[in-house]
């Protein structure tokens, strides 16, 4: 999976494309680590991401509870049909923010 | 048509049996639509990633199959006697807070196929995922 990272201040973009699954969720997990400080303004653009599994949904999980601590903000954009699917099996619709 | 993989689970493991998904969606001659290819990929990453996590097994044997319109999915493995099926679905009503990890990765398996059977044989577990294309 290849992210890319747009900021601004206060608030950072991450472009995936491949796929978020067990082999790269850490992936994603160490960008995230790596680059939050000062955050307060999170976007997932999953135009490129042809699915995800529960390995990627607890690293969206773990982001958006930080997001949540800190009165920030996260949203998901651009979804396909197959990731909206798994957010809708596993309730995830209710908590990230797709837009 | 029928491909199988017999390997050993390590850290590798989840990428090997999603590998060799691919290898077998692309060869089959059956043309499989990409929704149901990743609806395959996703159960195959997380049989793998539970069966690395909690069975034990030293070898696991992947046979991929078409029968039809039936696209059949089987894991063997040697590992202690661990049912996915009887595993507590994860709650999905809970709040971000209260949600528990676990059980996702169980859920999706048994939402995403058409159908999904357990049995212990010969000391071996084995999990058979269908999808109807």
């Amino acid at each position: 999976m290849t992210i890319t990272m747009n900021y601004a201040t206060g608030s950072l973009m991450l472009t995936l494309t491949g796929r978020l699954d067990t082999t790269t969720a850490p992936q994603l997990e160490k960008a995230l680590q790596e680059n939050w400080d000062g955050i307060r303004s999170v976007t997932f653009d999953f135009a490129g991401i042809e699915y995800i599994s529960s390995a990627g949904l607890r690293v969206l999980l773990s982001a958006q509870k930080r997001m949540n601590a800190a009165a920030g903000t996260m949203k998901l954009i651009h979804v396909n049909e197959t990731v909206m699917e798994v957010f809708d099996i596993t309730g995830f619709t209710d908590i990230l923010t797709i837009e | 048509m029928q491909s199988e993989l017999r390997i050993s689970p390590d850290a590798d493991f989840a990428q090997k049996v999603v590998d060799f998904m691919d290898s077998c969606l692309i060869g089959s001659e059956t043309v499989v639509p990409a929704r149901q290819a990743n609806r395959l990929r996703i159960a195959a990453d997380e049989v793998a990633s539970n069966l690395l996590a909690y069975s034990g097994a030293t070898e696991v044997l992947c046979q991929f199959a078409v029968h039809g319109s039936e696209i059949i999915l089987k894991f063997s493995d040697d590992g202690v006697v661990y049912n996915p099926l009887s595993q507590s679905v994860s709650d999905t009503t809970s709040s971000v807070e209260d949600r528990p990890i676990g059980g996702l990765g169980l859920l999706l398996v048994k939402r995403l196929m058409s159908d999904i059977r357990y049995e212990r044989s010969a000391g071996k577990n084995i999990l058979t995922l269908q999808l109807h294309l």
